[in-house]
C-alpha cells in the first residue's frame, strides 16, 4: 500500500518540486522573522512587515511571500511528532535551533523569579539539545555506534576530521554527508551561540511586545540575517561576508539533521539490508509492547516491515501529502492522473482511501482497477404492469422511464428500499432505527448491503451486491410493507402504490444486474399475470350454467400470487380509519401454505358483509385457493415474492361500480375504471 | 511446456500487506508469488516459518548464531525458483473486499487492560484464480511429480489455506496441460511484469468495461531478514503494446490453447 502510493507520490513530485511544502499548512499562530544580526530595539520598527497572524482562514494575497517564506521554513522546522520533540521538557516545539516554537501560554507566561523566565529556562535546555554533539549522538544511534570521538570532532570545524566518526563514515557517500558536514561547522556553532546571546539579551523585551498582539495558540520565531530571505543569497550575498552556508541551506540542513535520525518509528527494528540501513517507517505503524502480535513472532523478519531511509523520507512526505486530503471521506487517487501533470490518456486504475482525521489513520484502503467514472443505463421497466392516470383521469400503463448516471441509481436505491437513507458517500455511515419509519430490520439490512452497494455505485462493478441483491431488496419491501409509515401515503384506503414501484425498481434492478432484459422471476410473474387474467376472463365470458371445462390454478406461482391478490382486496374491506400496511401482517405470519389458507378464510369471514353473493372471480379464487395444494411452503422466498406481486398488482377484484371508500379511484386506486 | 494447472479458491482470503498495522491490516488483490509458493509448500508438507523459527532459534527467543542455519523457510528454499502464472477470476479480475472486526481473547495477545485484542482485516470475498507451475526445471523433477501427483489426487500433508487459516482453500479442476510458446500475444489474461505495457489504442476484450489494476506485489523473500521483495504486477483487459515486448518477457509468455488463455509466468 505505501509503496504503490508512494510511487505515484513521486510523479507528482518531479512535477512539482515544491509540492511537499506547498501543500502543508502552517498552524494557528504569530510567525515571527527576525534578524539575528540585529538587536530587538534595532528592528521593533521593521516589526509590522516582519510578521504575520496564520489562522484557519485563507491568508492575505497581498502578503503571499511573506506566508510562502513562513510556510515553507515552518514545513521544514516542525516536529514528526511531539513524541520525537527535540526539547526533552516538550514545551518547544521546533526541531532547529533557529526557531521558536512554543504555544502562547508558555512563551507568554509570567516571570518566574526577578531576571529569570520559564522561557529562559527552556531554551537553554532546548538550545543545548540542539549542540552538534546532541544531535550526533541521535545519528550515532540511528546506525547503532558507540560513542566514540564524536564530540571531539564536532568540536573542530575542519572538514578533514569529519569522518572520523563511525556515523559520518557510514554516511560519507551519501546525500546526507553535506548536512553532516555542516553539522559540525564553526558557522554552525557561532550562530547557537550567537542565538543564545540574542535571548538573553532582547527576550523580555520581545515577550512584552508579543503580549499586547491578540492571537491563538503558537507564537514561532524564525532567525535569518539576510535583509531579502525570499531570495537566496546568491543573488543577495548576505552581509555576513564570511558566510559560506546561505539560510535556505541552513534550514534545509537542519530539517535532515533532525529527521533522518528519527524518521522510523524506533531505531531497535535498524538492520542494514545489502549495506543500505533499513527500519521500521513511521507512518501508521505501530510497535506497541503492550500489543506483543504486532511483531511477527516467529517470522526471521520480526518487524513487519523495514524501508531504507530515502524510502522512509518519501513515506513520511507521501504521508504528508495523504494527510492534506480532504478527512472522513472516501478519496479517489488517480494511479498517475491525480499525480502527474502529464495526464496522458492510459488505463489506470485508482487508489481508494479513507483518512480518519483526529489521529491520521487509514481506515479504508483499496486498489481499484476501473475507471473513476462509473456510467449505468437503466431501463426501469413495469413488470407488475401497474397502471396510474394522467390529470384527465386518463388510464395508461406507469413508465418509470431511466436511470441514466450514478447518482440517479443512488437517488432510486435510497428512497425505493432504504427511505432515503444512503446517502453520500454511505460507506461509514450507520443509521439510526426510527420506529415505524427505518426499523431495526431496515438498519440490519443496511449495514449487511451497504458495501455491495457502493461498490456498484462508486467503483462500477456488480460483483458485490448480485449475490445479495433479491434477497435484501425483498426483506426491505416487505419490512416496509408491515411496520412503515410513509409519509403522504394516505391512511384512509390500503395504498401500496409506493412499494409496487419499489417491487418495479427491484426487478429491473434485479434484470439488470444478471444481464438479462426480465429476470426469471420478472418472466414469471408476467407469465403469471397474464395466465391468470385470461382465466379469469374466461370464466366472465361464460354463460351460467354452460356446461364448459373447469377452470384451474395449475401452478404454485398461480396460488401464491391469486392469494396476493385476494389478500389484498379482502383486507382493503377494512373499515379501519386507517388502512396501513400492517393489516397484512397476519399473512405474513404464515409459514405454511396452509396457515396461508387459514389466514385468508379469516379475513373472509372478517368482512364476508361486504361481499356481494355472485362475484364469480371471487369466489372462483377462494375456491382455487382453498382447493390447491402447493409443493412449496409459504417461507419460501419465490412463493413470498409471488404474493407479494399479487398484492402490488392492480386488483382483479373490484367490480364496476364498487368503490374503496373514500376514494373515487378503481382498484387499487390507480387501476382501470370500473 | 507442461504445466500443472488448478483452480484456486475459497470463500474469503487475507495476503496481509505488512505495511500498516494501526488501524486495520489491509490486503493485497491477489494471491502472490510467496503465498503460493507457502500453500504448495503445505500441500507437500514442507516446513514453513514456524520450522525455521525452531531451527534458527534456541528455547527463548536467542539465535542461536549469528548467521541463521536456515536463511529461508522450506517451502521457500524448495519453490524460489519456480515460474508460476496467477489468473485472477472475479468481476474482470477483481474481488470485492470487506474489513472484518473480530477479537482475539487468548490473553496474551494484548496486555492492555482486559487483555483483549481487536483485530481489522480487510478480506477479499469469494476469490477464484487459475494457478499453472510451469514444468520448466525450476523445481526439482522430484518435486514437481509429487506435487502433480498430490494436487491431481486431492492430497495435502497440511490443509491449504489462503493466506491464513482462517480462510482454507479449494483446489479443484487439477490437471497437466502442454502449453505453447505465444508468439504473438495480444492479451494476457494473467498477472503480469508492469513494465509490459497497454497498447494505448488498443481494444479491451469481450467487449467489457475496461480494468487495469497495478500493485506492488510480493515476488520473493530476502536473504537479510526475510522481508518481502516487492515489484509491480499488472492485471489489464487492454491489449499489450507487442512492438514493445521484450525478448525475455515473451519467453514467459505462452498459451493454453484448450482454455483459451495467453499466460505470463512471473
Amino acid at each position: 500500500m505505501l509503496k504503490d502510493l508512494t510511487n505515484s507520490y513521486l510523479l507528482a513530485k518531479n512535477d512539482f518540486p515544491n509540492i511537499t511544502f506547498l501543500r502543508h499548512q502552517p498552524k494557528e499562530g504569530l510567525y515571527i522573522r527576525l534578524r539575528l544580526d540585529q538587536s530587538w530595539n534595532e528592528q521593533v520598527s521593521v516589526f509590522d512587515s516582519e510578521h504575520m497572524i496564520i489562522t484557519k482562514e485563507e491568508p492575505d494575497l497581498s502578503r503571499k511571500g511573506l506566508f510562502e517564506w513562513f510556510q515553507q521554513k515552518d514545513y521544514v522546522s516542525s516536529l514528526i511528532s511531539m513524541n520525537k520533540a527535540v526539547d526533552p521538557g516538550k514545551q518547544l516545539h521546533s526541531n532547529n535551533p533557529y526557531t521558536l516554537y512554543a504555544k502562547r501560554d508558555v512563551f507568554l507566561a509570567e516571570p518566574l523569579a526577578a531576571g529569570t523566565t520559564g522561557m529562559s529556562t527552556h531554551l537553554a535546555r532546548f538550545l543545548d539539545k540542539t549542540q552538534a554533539s546532541e544531535v550526533q549522538k541521535k545519528w550515532d544511534e540511528l546506525i547503532g555506534a558507540k560513542k566514540t570521538s564524536s564530540k571531539k570532532a564536532s568540536k573542530k570545524s575542519s572538514t578533514e576530521t569529519i569522518f572520523t566518526s563511525p556515523t559520518q563514515q557510514f554516511f560519507s557517500d551519501t546525500d546526507y554527508a553535506p548536512a553532516l558536514e555542516y553539522l559540525v561547522s564553526e558557522e554552525r556553532r557561532t550562530h547557537i551561540a550567537q542565538i543564545e546571546q540574542w535571548y538573553a539579551t532582547n527576550l523580555s523585551a520581545l515577550i512584552e511586545h508579543i503580549r499586547t498582539i491578540p492571537f491563538k495558540n503558537y507564537v514561532k520565531i524564525f532567525f535569518t540575517s539576510e535583509p531579502t530571505p525570499l531570495h537566496s543569497s546568491m543573488d543577495h550575498p548576505s552581509n555576513e561576508s564570511s558566510s559560506f552556508y546561505s539560510w535556505d541551506e541552513m534550514y534545509g540542513y537542519e530539517y535532515l539533521l533532525y529527521t533522518i535520525p528519527k524518521i522510523f518509528n524506533s531505531n531497535d527494528y535498524n538492520q542494514m539490508v545489502d549495506g543500505a540501513l533499513t527500519g521500521l517507517p513511521g507512518f501508521n505503524m505501530s510497535m506497541n509492547s503492550k500489543k506483543p502480535y504486532l511483531e511477527h513472532k516467529t517470522m526471521r523478519v520480526g518487524a513487519p516491515i523495514r524501508l531504507s531511509l530515502e524510502e522512509a523520507l518519501l513515506v513520511k512526505e507521501a504521508s504528508e501529502w495523504l494527510l492534506s486530503q480532504p478527512k472522513f471521506r472516501m478519496n479517489k487517487f488517480g494511479y498517475h492522473t491525480d499525480f502527474s501533470k502529464n495526464s496522458e490518456k492510459i488505463a489506470e486504475g485508482y487508489f481508494l482511501v479513507y483518512m480518519e482525521g483526529k489521529d491520521n489513520e487509514v481506515q479504508d484502503f483499496e486498489n481499484v482497477p476501473f475507471s473513476k467514472k462509473v456510467h449505468v443505463n437503466i431501463r426501469l421497466k413495469n413488470v407488475l404492469g401497474v397502471m396510474t392516470k394522467n390529470n384527465d383521469g386518463e388510464a395508461f400503463v406507469k413508465d418509470y422511464g431511466s436511470l441514466e448516471n450514478v447518482e440517479q441509481l443512488q437517488k432510486e436505491i435510497s428512497k425505493r428500499f432504504f427511505r432515503g437513507r444512503m446517502n453520500g458517500d454511505f460507506l461509514q455511515d450507520e443509521p439510526k432505527a426510527r420506529e415505524k419509519d427505518f426499523t431495526s430490520v431496515m438498519v440490519a439490512l443496511f449495514m449487511q448491503s451497504k458495501k455491495g452497494f457502493y461498490d456498484w455505485i462508486f467503483k462500477g462493478t456488480a460483483a458485490t451486491i448480485r449475490s445479495q441483491f433479491a434477497r435484501v431488496t425483498l426483506r426491505l419491501i416487505e419490512e416496509q410493507l408491515l411496520r412503515v409509515e410513509p409519509a403522504g401515503q394516505e391512511k384512509s384506503r390500503l395504498d401500496l402504490r409506493g412499494l409496487a414501484d419499489a417491487m418495479n425498481v427491484r426487478l429491473s434492478l434485479m434484470a439488470y444486474l444478471e444481464g438479462e432484459e426480465y429476470t426469471a422471476m420478472g418472466n414469471r410473474l408476467i407469465a403469471v399475470s397474464n395466465g391468470l387474467k385470461d382465466k379469469l376472463e374466461t370464466l366472465e365470458k361464460r354463460k351460467p350454467k354452460e356446461n364448459t371445462d373447469p377452470v384451474y390454478v395449475e401452478t404454485d406461482d398461480e396460488f401464491y400470487y391469486l392469494a396476493g391478490q385476494l389478500a389484498f382486496y379482502l383486507k382493503s374491506q377494512s373499515e379501519a380509519q386507517q388502512k396501513k400496511g400492517d393489516l397484512l401482517g397476519t399473512f405474513f405470519m404464515a409459514k405454511r401454505s396452509a396457515q396461508l389458507k387459514k389466514r385468508i378464510e379469516e379475513a373472509y369471514h372478517l368482512h364476508r358483509h361486504k361481499m356481494r353473493l355472485h362475484h364469480t372471480k371471487l369466489n372462483w379464487a377462494l375456491g382455487q385457493v382453498y382447493g390447491y395444494q402447493p409443493d412449496k411452503e409459504f417461507q419460501h422466498e419465490d412463493a413470498r415474492e409471488m404474493f407479494l406481486a399479487g398484492l402490488f398488482s392492480d386488483n382483479w377484484f373490484w367490480k364496476k361500480g364498487e368503490r374503496e371508500k373514500p376514494n373515487s379511484e378503481g382498484e387499487n386506486g390507480y387501476g382501470e375504471e370500473n | 511446456m507442461q504445466a500443472l494447472c488448478f483452480e484456486l479458491s475459497g470463500e474469503t482470503a487475507f495476503f496481509k500487506k505488512p505495511d500498516v498495522n494501526v488501524y486495520a491490516y489491509f490486503t493485497y488483490s491477489h494471491i502472490h508469488k510467496v503465498a503460493l509458493y507457502g500453500l504448495l509448500g503445505a500441500v507437500l508438507g514442507l516446513g514453513g516459518y514456524t520450522q525455521q523459527y525452531e531451527r534458527n532459534m534456541a528455547l527463548g527467543g536467542k539465535a542461536k548464531q549469528d548467521n541463521p542455519a536456515m536463511p529461508y523457510p522450506e517451502f521457500y528454499e524448495v519453490f524460489r525458483h519456480a515460474s508460476v502464472s496467477i489468473v485472477p477470476h472475479g468481476d474482470r479480475g477483481y474481488f470485492s473486499k470487506k474489513i472484518q472486526i473480530f477479537n482475539n481473547t487468548v490473553g496474551y495477545a494484548s496486555q492492555e487492560e482486559g487483555g483483549v485484542l481487536n483485530v481489522r482485516e480487510q478480506w477479499l470475498e469469494r476469490p477464484r484464480w487459475t494457478i499453472y507451475v510451469a514444468d520448466d526445471g525450476g523445481v526439482d523433477r522430484e518435486v514437481f511429480d509429487r506435487l502433480a501427483d498430490y494436487v491431481q489426487h486431492s492430497k495435502a500433508e497440511y490443509i491449504p489455506y489462503l493466506g491464513k487459516n482462517d480462510h482454507p482453500a479449494t483446489i479443484s479442476k487439477a490437471r497437466l496441460v502442454e502449453l505453447e510458446p505465444a508468439s504473438e500475444p495480444e492479451y494476457i489474461d494473467s498477472l503480469r511484469a508492469a513494465h509490459v505495457l497497454v497498447d494505448r489504442g488498443g481494444y479491451v476484450k469481450d467487449d467489457q468495461m475496461q480494468s487495469y489494476l497495478q500493485e506492488y506485489l510480493p515476488v520473493g523473500l530476502n536473504t537479510a531478514n526475510n522481508g518481502y521483495i516487492l515489484e509491480p504486477l499488472v492485471f489489464s483487459n487492454q491489449e499489450i503494446d507487442t512492438d514493445e515486448l521484450k525478448a525475455e518477457d515473451l519467453q514467459k509468455i505462452y498459451r493454453d490453447a484448450d482454455n483459451d488463455r495467453t499466460l505470463y509466468f512471473i
